[in-house]
């Protein structure tokens, strides 16, 4: 029987997408990547997702996962003809351990829609990536995503104690434990960030953090770029890690306030948004601390806000940059390199120029904090040579991270979209043994292949040599 | 006794000289860098002679007592690779003891967050283990501040994973998993750690209940109940420390301190769910230690016994399973024989085998240490 009828059979017509309009929906995430679908699938357990990797396995079809399909790396896009595998439905709480501040939660499950559930227990998920609205705990998951609150809280792979996979083979694993440091190696670790080609998560285990009994949210603006870095770098060295700690240039915050009307000021060079968060003496300690260190790196403007509604605000220029830029230009492109802080100011200064240089439009928000950059380029696709022009200006402003003893991801990912630059990073070796990673849970390399891992990163055989 | 020609002639081509250890009747071998390290782990694989890595040997139990044809010692890579101190973050050789990196971090107002307990420890040793310090409660474990590693491979070649940067998602997380790996995939040479700031101050209080003060305060840097009473460990200024000690009704005590390693000849690590912590420790209570120290919010009993009877240890291990937890032997100095260190297997062990595999296909590197006998 042809693949898609089996999966008929498994399913059930309504959850088995293959018409020519839904194939077209699927072929893409958010990043600028398309590819071949044979079928969505919509499984709602463990074993309709193992099911249908038998099925997929038996007919030779590659498998891609998916969730809300944000990816901006082409994780979720398939290279060859594959089957989707799309773990929407699987969207319940299973269960809240509010002692142990642990939930059991479906991978499909919106990532917003887990800490709004958790707000009258007093308890959020820490990750908060700025998709937070749309993207899932499962894509998060495989992302390891990250958000402005990762900066002192960590990425996800912090916050998942356990998950539970499908693997290549169709078997049905728990990763992790919800007790510390199970003894064995630490698969979960390696589940967390392998961009759906280690197995499908099928549930996963979230530690629960409390809500801060209090916040202050700093807008701060600078009348040059280097002091709002410089100001980074003070802070970090100053011995207090804040809870967030975001930048956006001045084209950035003209989009956002065209867009949403944040109350950002917009004759500045640069803004920085810092949050502070915990008991109260320490809020206001490190509150006055900021204000000090932003004043003496001569900041032009300093806004501070405790109360809730303020804040929301203030967070809702920050987390509504990427939509303020589809509205300036039909297309985006976007890199997520990091950098040592103290090579900010460095960095950012090749990045403009190399945006001028290529005369293309340029806009900066990101988690200065910890040196992840996201230099996003407008633009229209349809002008002809421009993408290859965006491009070019991209590429040269990853070299030059990398220079500064950067890297090419901070939270997005590799997927396909940066694949072929991995060796700029890794020699050979180091991505062979990335591969051997891979290869011990999917030997057939059957789940998302081509993804992360240039093709012939296994270069060497078993006992070393090279193949 | 005596190594083939071919690995004596590797060691040699390297600039090494192995020596031999008088008691264990074992060659001994230090390498300076990570590529003399993948040499001797290549020559010994093609003569199948098993390695065994290990820093100061103050946990050489975990995981079981073995013996390996080669000891390869990383006190010969005790230095400071890179230490960009305002990124913080720092790149160590593997050798370093936590007593040469501490003090040195503190000057700076930085703290690598490793347990101290044992100042012979080395950070090699820490990572292979993936232990972790008594601020895990608010800065989380060990595995999270490992950026970047350097690996001497089963394989013999030397591969890096991670990156010196404190955010990264740049392939496969090879840090985390080789941390709590126990050498199993291959000898680590160097590591890049996160930092964290010092707190202006750090304060401890005596409490009535431990479990109720973990549940009222707001991120406390640890909640710890040893065999002697119960404390707060309080991060912040003077007055917020205070403050914080105020709410739950607590006073800081000045004079103490956090409950030193504990030393008995039997050393169990009791790994539970964080909600069953009371129920453990009462578990463990019961089995009269000498010494224990528990973790709220945290989920880990450490506990000494100078003897324990071999079924109680069985009792108690199945008692701590039930709770979907672990009772792992990190020290028994023989007193409980026949026991396997880590109880029952994970899950996942098809997966872990072939990961092992992988990584030292011919089984040489630390054999026997992983649960399961991997
Ligand atoms: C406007 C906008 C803002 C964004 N902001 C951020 C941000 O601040 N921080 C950030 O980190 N990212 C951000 N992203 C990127 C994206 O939202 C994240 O990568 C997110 O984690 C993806 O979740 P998703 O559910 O959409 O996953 P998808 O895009 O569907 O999948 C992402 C990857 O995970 C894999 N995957 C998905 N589900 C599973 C599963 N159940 N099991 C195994 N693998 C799975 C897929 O194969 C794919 O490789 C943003 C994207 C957009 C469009």
């Amino acid at each position: 029987m042809p693949l898609i009828d089996e999966l008929v059979a498994l399913l059930g017509p309504e959850r088995v997408r293959h018409h020519p309009l839904d194939l077209a929906v699927f072929a893409k995430d958010a990043g600028v990547t398309s590819g071949p679908v044979v079928a969505a699938v919509f499984p709602e357990t463990a074993a309709e997702v193992a099911a249908c990797v038998k099925l997929a396995v038996t007919h030779g079809v590659p498998i891609v996962p998916r969730g809300a399909g944000t990816g901006l790396a082409g994780g979720a896009v398939p290279i060859d003809p594959g089957l989707l595998i799309v773990v929407t439905r699987m969207n319940q709480i299973h269960e809240i351990d509010e002692i142990g501040r642990t939930a059991w939660v479906g991978p499909g499950l919106i990532n917003l829609d887990l800490s709004t559930s958790l707000a009258s227990r007093g308890l959020h998920f820490a990750p908060d990536p700025s998709s937070q609205r749309a993207s899932t705990i499962g894509g998060n998951v495989g992302t390891n995503a990250g958000g402005p609150h990762c900066l002192a809280d960590g990425t996800t792979v912090a916050h998942i104690l356990a998950a539970e996979l499908v693997t290549a083979d169709g078997d049905i694993v728990i990763v992790g434990s919800d007790a510390p440091d199970l003894p064995g190696l630490d698969l979960r670790a390696v589940v967390v960030g392998s961009e759906g080609t280690l197995g499908i998560v099928t549930k996963v285990l979230v530690r629960l953090m409390q809500n801060p009994p209090n916040a202050a949210t700093l807008l701060i603006g600078f009348s040059t770029i280097q002091d709002a870095a410089a100001t980074v770098s003070r802070i970090i060295a100053s011995g207090s890690i804040p809870a967030a700690l975001e930048m956006m240039d001045r084209p950035m915050v003209e989009a956002v306030e065209a867009f949403v009307q944040a109350g950002y000021p917009t004759d500045v060079a640069a803004v920085l948004l810092a949050e502070v968060t915990g008991t109260g003496q320490s809020v206001a300690d490190t509150t006055s601390l900021i204000e000090s260190i932003a004043h003496s790196n001569n900041a032009a403007s300093i806004r501070v806000a405790t109360d809730s509604a303020e804040r929301a605000l203030l967070w809702k220029g920050r987390k509504s940059a990427f939509g303020a830029v589809s509205q300036k230009a039909p297309d985006y492109y976007l890199h997520d390199t990091v950098v040592p802080r103290t090579r900010l100011v460095e960095v950012l200064g090749q990045i403009y120029e190399i945006g001028e240089r290529h005369g293309v439009e340029m806009l900066n928000v990101f988690h200065a904090g910890d040196g992840n950059l996201h230099p996003l380029v407008a633009f229209d696709a349809n002008e002809p040579g421009m993408f290859e022009r965006v491009r070019a200006a991209a590429d040269e402003m990853v070299r030059a991270s990398i220079e500064a003893g950067g890297t090419l991801s901070g939270e997005h990912g590799i997927g396909i979209e940066k694949r072929d630059l991995m060796p700029l990073v890794f020699n050979e070796a180091d991505l062979d043994a990335q591969a051997r990673i891979r290869d011990a849970f999917d030997p057939q390399r059957i789940m998302n292949p081509g993804k992360v891992l240039p093709s012939g990163s296994r270069c060497f055989d078993a006992s070393g040599a090279r193949l | 006794m005596n190594l083939p020609s071919s690995v004596m002639g590797a060691m040699r081509a390297a600039g090494l000289s192995p020596s031999i250890r008088g008691f264990s009747d074992e060659a001994t071998v230090a390498p300076t860098t990570a590529e003399q390290a993948a040499a001797v782990l290549a020559a010994a694989a093609a003569e199948n002679l098993s390695v065994g890595f290990r820093g100061a040997g103050t946990r050489h139990e975990v995981g079981g007592t073995r013996t390996y044809a080669i000891g390869m010692l990383s006190s010969r890579m005790a230095e400071v690779i890179d230490w960009p101190v305002e990124d913080l973050t720092i790149v160590v050789g593997s050798g370093m003891t936590v007593d040469q990196l501490e003090p040195m971090l503190n000057a700076k107002g930085q703290t690598s967050l490793l347990p101290t307990g044992d100042p012979h420890r080395t950070v090699g040793g820490i990572v292979a283990e993936g232990e972790s310090g008594y601020g895990r409660l608010k800065h989380g474990p060990t595995r999270d501040r490992v950026l970047e590693v350097t690996l001497a491979t089963g394989y013999g070649k030397v591969v890096r994973g991670g990156g010196r940067l404190v955010k990264n998602v740049t392939g496969y997380d090879l840090p985390r998993l080789v941390t709590g790996s126990l050498g199993s995939l291959g000898f680590i040479a160097s590591v890049c750690l996160k930092l964290w700031p010092l707190p202006q101050q750090r304060s401890i209080a005596r409490v009535d209940d431990a479990a109720a003060a973990y549940e009222q305060l707001y991120r406390p840097f640890a909640v710890v109940e040893p065999d002697t009473g119960s404390y707060v460990v309080l991060e912040g200024s003077g007055e917020d420390i205070s403050v914080q000690a105020s709410s739950i009704g607590a006073r800081i005590d000045d004079g103490a301190v956090l409950p030193p390693v504990i030393g008995e000849p039997i050393l169990i690590s009791i790994r539970v769910p964080p909600a069953r912590l009371s129920e453990a420790r009462r578990l463990v209570i019961d089995r009269q230690p000498d010494r224990f120290i528990a973790q709220h919010g945290v989920g880990i009993i450490d506990a000494g016994w100078s003897k324990l009877a071999l079924n109680q240890f069985v009792e108690l291990r199945k008692d701590i399973e039930r709770l979907g937890g672990s009772a792992v032997v990190l020290r028994s100095s023989g007193l409980l024989p026949g026991v396997d260190p880590w109880g029952t297997a994970p899950p996942t062990m098809a997966i872990q085998r072939r990961l092992k595999q992988l990584f030292d296909p011919s089984g040489i590197c630390n054999p026997g240490k992983l649960p399961g006998g991997l």
